[in-house]
């Protein structure tokens, strides 16, 4: 890994990320709806929407708009947002957290799971649990995320009582642990409050599993079928005639030679994960960035589902550039140039 | 020697694999005994089932694929098809090592030679890290690999295949095995290359007494390293007979044709002998003599019913009714 691989990467991801600004660009303008009379209202006459769209600039020529946006990321605007009345960037401060602490459970879980899921069902190639194992990633990968997570409200809030209701962070009536880290469930343990640990732990609990199953599932597949393949690998045969225990095999040299094309799998899940994210958050009110997408959708606000299409790219971009750093650390015949 | 008791003695070993065509019997009635100190070679062409007694000693068989139906593997007195997995474990690497045709996908890729080396010491002689560390640079330099303290630090990639072997058998040795097996140790490896190999295992027969199980396809391999020599086919063995014995008088056909088709500096010729026809598939054996098909010399006799080794003098064994007691024609 050297400085000029990075850089060079770095670059390629600079004209990736202008590609995803300029198509979500484009595509925000496709939408139905207009942004001047979602703004204003029915009762809107045409001159208060012509005159809006000029405060605002959409009645210049779309490449103009674009270069203006583009002027503005430069500079670190994102814009600002009509339906919050705030600007996208401290929109995005407020909610980024909750995001955050769901997507960390969410692929912390699928990946708790899926990977001892996977070398369970490789090592125990063709046995029941192998069995059980691949119908459950089967359904984890073929389960629409809005169905999961609306079967599970059903289920165990609805029927059972065991779930809170599933709207937002924290129950009515409970106020937001001192902010260190935005993370409730964190800042609680920090603070010290008992309380709303115990409340946003058990607010978090449906939507990360529901956000987690999709990747869960084909973790627990890619694991299984990586540590199948290496298992049947001359240097296994080879740790076996050495004596040592079928522990040390499986952990130490069979997984490690596994977690290569594992860890790729691993980078691509940020991406779906990231998709998933709007649709767990609409279906269970959690206040992060995925929720204010939807609504900014809905109310044709253009900025913010930018910010949100760019977001996502620099994140996707920057977890796969680490991964491929931690790629070559594991598995020492990968050499960047 | 052979007063000793031998350190491995195999009887009627018989292993099946399960194919989609039911179980297949790749090793079939196979008798052995070998002594500290000595080399025995088990010689045949591929899928004649000699690497497959090699892992069914081992027991590294593949689990649910290859299985050890009959017979009985004594190592030390101790019979490796009863033992527990525990004791299996603890003579694995320490009492018997064993040496694999392809070093260059032998070792793992992701861990230094040094942590692979030092694996082994300290599993079974209890070493800690860096003392093991110091003991694998000793067995480096004892099998002849010069810098061995970079040589520790460096992954298998960065090695060639020679040196990869070289690691090999200094881990193998690690432990004074009291039993090597070689499976094709040098099919991987250039001409040259082998030479240096089959040397460095002959000298670390003589200063260790290890006993060494060669297995290999290569009548020239077996001339320079091995003492006795065990030909099998298709399964059985053929011949039996201390190696300077099998060269002066080969004869089972199939051990004579093996022979012929090496070829010779001192005969000018276009074609190869080859031995003609194939080796029968697994699930349709000849129910009699199982190289009769292939055999210049069969007769009825050999398809109707199956030979036994039959003694030809000075321990030498054949496998053919051309040597049975009473017959005229041997």
């Amino acid at each position: 890994m050297n400085v000029k691989y990075v850089i060079k990467r770095l670059l390629y991801a600079l004209v990736a990320i202008l590609l995803v600004i300029i198509i979500v660009f484009f595509l925000t303008r496709i939408m139905p709806g207009d942004p001047a009379r979602m703004y204003l209202g029915e009762q809107a006459t045409d001159e208060q929407i012509a005159q809006l769209n000029e405060e605002w600039g959409l009645n210049k020529p779309l490449w103009v708009q674009l270069f203006n946006y583009i002027k503005g990321l430069t500079q670190g605007d994102l814009g600002y947002s009509n339906h919050t009345h705030a600007y996208v960037v401290d929109d995005f401060a407020t909610r980024l957290p909750a995001s955050l602490e769901l997507a960390i459970c969410a692929l912390g879980l699928a990946v708790l799971i899926g990977i001892p899921l996977g070398i369970v069902s490789a090592t125990h190639k063709n046995s029941l649990i192998d069995h059980l194992a691949r119908v459950l990633s089967m359904m984890g990968a073929t389960m629409p995320v809005f169905w999961v997570g609306l079967m599970l409200i059903m289920i165990f809030y609805a029927r059972l009582g065991w779930a809170l209701a599933p709207v937002g962070r924290l129950s009515l009536g409970l106020t937001a642990p001192t902010t260190i880290t935005g993370l409730y469930v964190l800042d609680s343990i920090l603070t010290g409050n008992l309380v709303t640990l115990k409340d946003a732990a058990s607010h978090l609990v449906l939507p990360t599993i529901t956000l987690s199953l999709p990747s869960m599932a084909v973790i627990a597949r890619m694991t299984r079928s990586s540590m199948l393949e290496v298992l049947g690998q001359d240097y296994i045969r080879t740790v076996r005639a050495k004596g040592m225990s079928e522990r040390v095999l499986v952990y130490r040299h069979a997984f490690r030679n596994a977690l290569i094309p594992i860890l790729t799998v691993l980078g691509g899940q940020f991406g779906s994960l990231m998709g998933y994210t709007v649709v767990v958050e609409t279906i269970f009110s959690w206040p992060g960035i995925g929720y204010y997408v939807t609504d900014s959708i809905l109310n044709v606000d253009y900025n913010p589902v930018q910010a949100f299409a760019l977001f996502s790219a620099v994140l996707y971009v920057i977890i796969n550039l680490v991964l491929d750093i931690v790629n070559s650390m594991v598995d020492h015949r990968v050499k960047y140039e | 020697m052979n007063v000793a008791e031998p350190i491995l003695k195999v009887s009627g070993l018989c292993t099946e694999f399960r194919t989609i065509d039911g179980a297949v019997r790749a090793v079939d009635g196979v008798d052995f005994e070998l002594y500290a100190g000595e080399t025995l070679g088990i010689v045949g062409e591929s899928g004649c089932g000699k690497s497959v007694t090699a892992l069914s000693i081992m027991q590294l068989l593949q689990k649910g694929v290859g299985k050890v139906v009959e017979g009985e593997i004594l190592f030390d007195g101790r019979d490796m098809l009863r033992i527990s997995e525990k004791e299996l474990r603890d003579i694995r690497g320490r009492d018997i090592a064993m040496i694999f045709q392809d070093s260059m996908t032998s070792l793992d890729p992701v861990f230094t030679i040094g942590f692979q080396m030092s694996e082994v010491l300290r599993r079974h002689k209890g070493m800690k890290k860096k003392e093991a560390m110091a003991q694998a640079v000793k067995l480096l330099e004892a099998v002849g690999i010069s810098r061995p303290d970079e040589i520790v630090r460096s992954y298998p990639h960065e090695l060639s295949g020679g040196m990869l072997q070289r690691v090999m058998i200094a881990m193998g040795l690690s432990c004074d095995p009291r039993l090597l097996i070689a499976d094709e140790p040098t099919t991987a490896l250039d001409v040259t290359i082998q030479a240096q190999i089959l040397d460095l295992m002959s000298n670390l027969k003589t200063e260790y007494n290890t006993g060494i199980l060669m297995i290999t396809h290569n009548m020239g391999v077996v001339a320079e390293v091995c003492d006795r020599v065990l030909v099998m086919y298709a399964g059985y063995v053929v011949e039996v007979a201390e190696v300077k014995d099998l060269f002066a008088r080969p004869s089972h056909p199939y051990t004579l044709g093996l022979l012929q088709c090496i070829p010779r500096l001192d005969e000018d010729r276009e074609v190869l002998d080859t031995i003609s026809g194939t080796v029968p598939p697994p699930y349709a054996m000849p129910a009699g003599c199982r190289f009769a098909p292939r055999c210049p010399y069969a007769k009825p006799e050999c398809e109707a019913s199956r030979p036994e080794l039959y003694p030809i003098g000075n321990g030498h064994l054949c496998r053919c009714f051309r040597y049975k007691e009473g017959t005229t024609n041997a």
